[in-house]
């Protein structure tokens, strides 16, 4: 807002003629909004914490990692997908989960489940609740595989500082084998088991694709119903100046670190966008001087005009008749060091490439990158790719056998050898995380 | 600079004078410190002023995004009221190669038209629309913003179709009365193909045209994009935020040598 300055030089006058009392009135009013700003800090904090859990929830489940997801549910937090009931209980939950198949990574399994899409709202009160997409790959080999869509509406509480998941409601919407696809064949949802049955019936009666079914909104319409809250803070009486001034420098660190994560999203997924349409010298551009890229196990190149050259690798600068070449971000998880000047960043890539003419190819996989801030600006330091898998899109993965990614170009070699040896599916790998369990700390595997 | 309630609350006390002045200081003791105590919180009004726009700006950009997936919700399930209601009354949308439509009812109008003049899906009909890869730019004032996103989609009708489509958007966004609003839909197709052979062995199947032909828009396609397997790069609205990679005068190869092995 805005005054005309002699408005606020009156007012500063006025207030130096005046007592006392108005000098604390002003500071208290200070006092009020520094409290109320700080408010809506610490709100755009849990969002970014939000989508982080529930992101990282995901990356377990893609590996099965059942102890580590079950992890970041709250002790009475109820689980329920598809329509296989309620599950009531951190204990209980992840007993579910353990029915579902062998802790850990496994071999000839192919568990990707992406979470994608959020609508998250946060309340003051330390609650919050989020809509998700859910989009799922999921094979055994030589026995099945499937494509699969569904919609989360969860629910979040903070406990001691830190969001937890209280209840997690998967909706199916579709399931269908890939070698029929929906046109052919439509799956219903889960039913309660008999051998694991739920604590609670399903809390709704509905069907999958192709029934219609519309899941329930945790929001209204956001522009005729805006989601509101209050931030208002109570400040009973008026800190001094160098009080205020401290709070003011923490909540700059703070919003600075928001605003980092907020960039670095943001080039991640230009990032992508560039890569999708060939754009070499753009896509160079990105990462710092001395960045490196390592991508599908090809080898480190390193430096601007190594990763250059490695981008030669994927085909012809700018040029791409008749060729997809999508190459989609998804799902980051976002840490920014204290500092401000590194972050680490783990997402998903999911790819549809292919050119006209030949059967079209899905890519998935994971990024693990670090990010610098130079000169005040955010730039790639290191790309790391680590695929899943490469599968045609009407093959599948039921019969996919190739599991050794494309390694080292000798016409086009790298400056230096792969970091990381991995195999892709039908293998079980488990790419490192850079962060540890948001709840719990826990940083190793469980088997 | 200062807040509407402080400077209420400076104002107001214009009416108290007679009393405050009455009043012996308690914890000033001289006119310098009241001034300096004044200066003081000018500086700290100002801090506060800056930290709040900043923080403004992020939550913009987050109900941008919000908006725009609320779009994608809404458009799985043919919600065609509630997606015409996230749109500015003047706004323009432009999908695949059906021409231009401006004004909320207009729109309204067309969405419908999209799914046979009846709002939510037909039974047997799958309609997800993921949407994907936000990149948002607000403007400086803070009032209007663009974004680019990417829809994937999973189309179809139970044992009469089933599709893959994929394209990016370029939209542009409006803040009235402290509500983001979608004032330009622009949604380019790069595929819209069969499931069963995919992009690799089908072209687009309808070449991006909709509902044009029974419901004409108000203006044609603003640019000249094709159709699968025709390619195209839809522009960017922004540039690059670090800027594009410039060659050294040397062939790339001879500098490409300098780190450092492991």
């Amino acid at each position: 807002m805005n005054y005309p300055k002699p408005v606020i030089l009156i007012s500063l006058l006025l207030l130096s003629s005046l007592g006392a009392a108005a000098q604390d009135d002003a500071f208290l009013a200070l006092a009020e909004d520094i409290a109320k700003a700080e408010m809506e800090i610490q709100l755009l904090e849990d969002e970014n914490e939000i989508e982080n859990l529930q992101r990282i929830f995901g990356f377990y489940i893609d590996k099965h990692q059942w102890t580590q997801a079950a992890d970041l549910f709250t002790d009475n937090a109820t689980l329920e997908q598809g329509g296989s009931g309620v599950y009531a209980g951190k204990a209980r939950i992840l007993e579910y989960f353990r029915q579902l198949g062998a802790e850990g990574p496994q071999e000839g399994i192919l568990n990707d489940h992406m979470q994608l899409q959020p609508v998250v709202h946060v309340s003051p009160d330390g609650t919050a609740k989020g809509r998700w997409h859910h989009f799922s790959q999921e094979a055994q080999l030589d026995v099945s595989h499937f494509w699969g869509t569904g919609i989360y509406e969860n629910e979040y509480l903070k406990e001691d500082g830190v969001w937890k998941i209280s209840k997690l409601h998967l909706y199916s919407t579709m399931r269908t084998p890939v070698d029929d696809g929906w046109q052919v064949t439509a799956l219903p949802r889960s039913r309660p088991g008999t051998e694991f049955p739920p604590d609670q019936p399903p809390s709704v009666d509905y069907e999958n694709y192709p029934s219609v079914y519309v899941v329930p909104f945790h929001y209204d319409n956001p522009v005729t119903a805006p989601y509101a809250v209050d931030t208002t803070v109570e400040v009973m009486s008026a800190p001094g100046a160098q009080v205020l001034a401290s709070d003011l420098d923490k909540m700059e660190h703070r919003l600075s670190r928001l605003e980092d994560a907020n960039d670095i999203e943001r080039l991640q997924t230009i990032y992508g966008y560039y890569l999708a349409r060939n754009q070499w010298d753009e896509l160079t551009g990105i990462f710092a001087a001395d960045g490196t890229i390592e991508i599908a196990m090809r080898g480190v190149y390193r430096g601007a005009a190594s990763i250059r050259r490695n981008l030669n690798l994927y085909g012809v600068q700018d040029e791409l008749p008749g060729e997809l070449h999508n190459h989609m971000q998804y799902q980051p998880v976002i840490h920014v060091a204290d500092d401000g000047l590194t972050a680490n960043l783990r997402s998903r890539a999911f790819s549809m490439m292919g050119s006209f003419g030949n059967q079209g190819r899905f890519m998935g996989g994971i990024y693990e990158n670090i990010f610098v801030k130079r000169d005040g600006q955010w730039m790639m330091f290191k790309d790391q790719q680590i695929n899943t898998y490469f599968a045609g899109t009407d093959d599948g993965w039921i019969n996919l056998r190739r599991s050794a990614p494309p390694g080292i170009t000798e016409s086009n070699p790298p400056d230096e050898p792969p970091t990381m040896q991995f195999e892709m599916y039908p293998k079980a790998f488990l790419p490192p995380y850079h962060y540890a369990n948001p709840v719990t700390g826990r940083t190793e595997v469980v088997q | 600079m200062f807040t509407p309630r402080i400077l209420a609350a400076l104002l107001s006390l214009l009416l108290l004078v007679p009393a405050c002045s009455e009043e012996p200081p308690s914890t000033v003791t001289s006119d310098g410190a009241m001034d300096s105590d004044a200066s003081e919180l000018a500086l700290l009004q100002a801090r506060l002023e800056n930290l709040q726009e900043r923080a403004q700006r992020i939550r913009d950009t987050r109900d941008i995004k919000r908006l725009q997936r609320a779009y994608g919700y809404y458009l799985d399930e043919a919600l065609w009221d509630e997606l015409a209601d996230l749109f500015t009354n003047n706004a323009t949308v432009e999908y695949a190669r059906d021409g231009l439509y401006r004004g909320k009812e207009r729109i309204r109008e067309y969405l419908y038209r999209l799914g046979d003049n009846r709002s939510g899906l037909r039974a047997g009909q799958l309609n997800e629309h993921f949407q994907l890869m936000p990149v948002i730019t607000l403007s400086d004032d803070g009032m209007t913003a663009r974004g680019r996103w990417r829809a994937v989609i999973l189309a179809g009708q139970y044992q009469e179709s089933a599709l893959w489509g994929e394209g990016p958007y370029e939209n542009e966004y409006v803040k009235e009365d402290g509500v983001w609003k979608i004032s330009k839909l622009r949604w380019y197709q790069t595929i819209m193909v069969p499931y069963k052979g995919g992009w690799g062995l089908n072209e687009d199947v309808n070449q991006g045209i909709y509902v044009s032909p029974e419901f004409p828009p108000d203006e044609p396609q603003t640019d000249t994009f094709g159709s699968w397997p025709e390619t195209f790069l839809p522009p960017f609205h922004f540039d690059n935020p670090v800027g594009r990679y410039v060659p050294a005068d040397s062939a790339n190869a001879e500098s490409a040598d300098e780190g450092e092995s492991q």
